[in-house]
């Protein structure tokens, strides 16, 4: 295969004959794959040359000889810092595939990532990591509320990107709130050590230390030491509260079942609840079960996914 | 008086980089039109956000993201026309199929890094004369060899012969980039 072939494939003025001799020449093999791809790219940076230099090669003694040329190449290199242009050449440029995972409301689950790491899954959680961690990070994303018990790996360090902060660590267990329909921003530590930062200033970091929760508020990450677990126990399947006021009972119920809840009823305010429900018996028995003690009314609409309590 | 600034930037960036992204998102597209409108909106996002960027942004690699994913949105959202044999619709799938795996692929931070640019404007500077007349005008101005050897009074192998001279020398330039580079990783 002329490698000069591909340039019309790539510009679109190859003809349907040529085009099928390509097909076939990169069906028959990865390595035909892997040119292929350089040649794109290279075929890409021209592009988005300069092409006035091509004018400056007019006058003959402007004119740089080959020699010459790789010299300047060496000196460009030496002055670069660590920079993408390494990764460019040096890495196959092939995509890694994305494992992506959700978790439908009222349900939760355990997964282990490719390098060991112990995740519970809440409720509409989406989690998306890479099928094999590649050389460097562990990087996942999530949007929801996962447990991690991170397989320790000082070499590469864990990190988690939610839409709000990413959360690295080194070897622990943590878990972290970080809905992306919702303000809430909550990251608790139960052992080993992380660092919380925001993808727009990796500079100012917090640390958090076992026992140490850090939550946004007004734009701002506050921590605070935590020695009540209750709120966790969603890994066991269950929904727990302890001294909560209702509104907080309702908001939590929220975030497991995908539904809205609008408290007209002003009476159930002025109460502390404490108690455990099951995550799979679903909120309509949750409710019932607290109307045995409180006095209040409960309708779906017929339309939205809303309950109103009144 | 920071508009004005702006203003300015904006334009001397919009004068630079124009056509190149022009040639860029028309490669992958295949259609003047919907190049030119992409290239153009790309520009007036930038312009509408420049207030909300960190200042230490690379603006012209910022700019060619939105026209990649521009670009990508067109791609994935093309109907393969039913043709008139199932083979040729199925030939088209895959081409358009390449296209948009080729442009995902596509990193702008690492295209656009100013190295890769040095190396590949310093390399073409570095092409004798006639090469560089006829490489800019099969790249630059997408003449066809027949047009370029009519209108320089060649043959088309003579055309053909400059051009390979182009790529070969650009190949050579960044595969020797390429071990050192690897020296250089080795050394970290």
């Amino acid at each position: 295969m002329d490698i000069d072939n591909l340039y019309g494939f790539f510009q679109g003025t190859s003809t349907i004959e040529e085009e099928k001799e390509i097909r076939a020449w990169l069906e028959s093999s990865p390595d035909n794959v892997r040119v292929f791809n350089k040649e794109r790219k290279l075929f890409d940076a021209l592009l988005l040359a300069d092409d006035r230099v091509l004018d400056s090669a007019a006058t003959p003694t402007f004119r740089l000889q080959l020699g010459t040329v790789l010299r300047y190449a060496a000196v460009i290199l030496l002055t670069l810092s660590g920079s993408f242009a390494l990764q460019y050449y040096l890495q196959e440029s092939e995509p890694i595939a994305m494992q992506t995972i959700t978790v439908p409301a009222g349900q939760r689950i355990n997964i282990d990532l490719p390098d060991g790491t112990n995740v519970w899954l809440n409720a509409r959680t989406t989690i998306q990591y890479p099928i094999t961690f590649a050389k460097g990070n562990r990087t996942i994303h999530l949007d929801g509320e996962a447990f991690f018990d991170v397989k320790k790996d000082e070499k590469h360090p864990f990190i988690v990107q939610t839409k709000k902060y990413h959360v690295e660590v080194l070897g622990t267990k943590f878990n972290i709130e970080s809905y992306s329909d919702s303000e809430v921003f909550e990251t608790t530590l139960m052992q080993g050590k992380v660092s919380l930062f925001s993808p727009l200033n990796r500079n100012n970091e917090i640390i958090l230390r076992p026992n140490q929760k850090a939550y946004l508020h007004d734009g701002k990450l506050n921590i605070d030491s935590i020695s009540d677990y209750t709120q966790y126990r969603w890994i066991e399947g269950l929904i727990c509260f302890k001294n909560s006021e209702f509104n907080e009972v309702m908001k939590d119920f929220e975030k497991y079942y995908e539904i809205k809840i609008i408290v007209k009823n002003k009476k159930v305010r002025q109460y502390k609840y404490t108690g455990k429900f099951r995550q799979t018996d679903g909120v309509e028995y949750a409710l019932r079960v607290l109307q045995k003690n409180i006095s209040f009314n409960f309708r779906r609409d017929l339309n939205e996914p809303v309950i109103y309590i009144e | 008086m920071n508009y004005i600034n702006d203003l300015n930037t904006f334009n001397s960036i919009f004068r630079e980089y124009q056509s190149r992204f022009l040639r860029f998102a028309q490669s992958y597209v295949h259609d003047a039109a919907v190049a030119e409108d992409v290239v153009m909106e790309s520009f007036m996002y930038f312009w509408e956000n420049r207030q909300q960027l960190p200042s230490s942004v690379n603006i012209p690699a910022y700019i060619l993201i939105t026209v990649k994913h521009k670009c990508l949105n067109y791609l994935q959202h093309l109907d393969v026309r039913a043709t008139v044999s199932e083979e040729l619709k199925e030939h088209a799938e895959w081409r358009l199929t390449t296209q948009i795996t080729n442009l995902e692929a596509c990193e702008p931070h690492e295209l656009f890094s100013t190295e890769v640019q040095a190396l590949v404007e310093v390399t073409l500077a570095s092409l004798p004369t006639r090469t560089a007349q006829i490489f800019r005008m099969s790249r630059y101005e997408s003449k066809s060899h027949k047009d370029i050897a009519s209108e320089l009074d060649l043959s088309t192998k003579a055309v053909e012969f400059h051009i390979t001279k182009a790529t070969r020398t650009l190949r050579i330039v960044l595969k020797d980039y390429l071990i050192i580079l690897f020296f250089i990783y080795f050394i970290k």
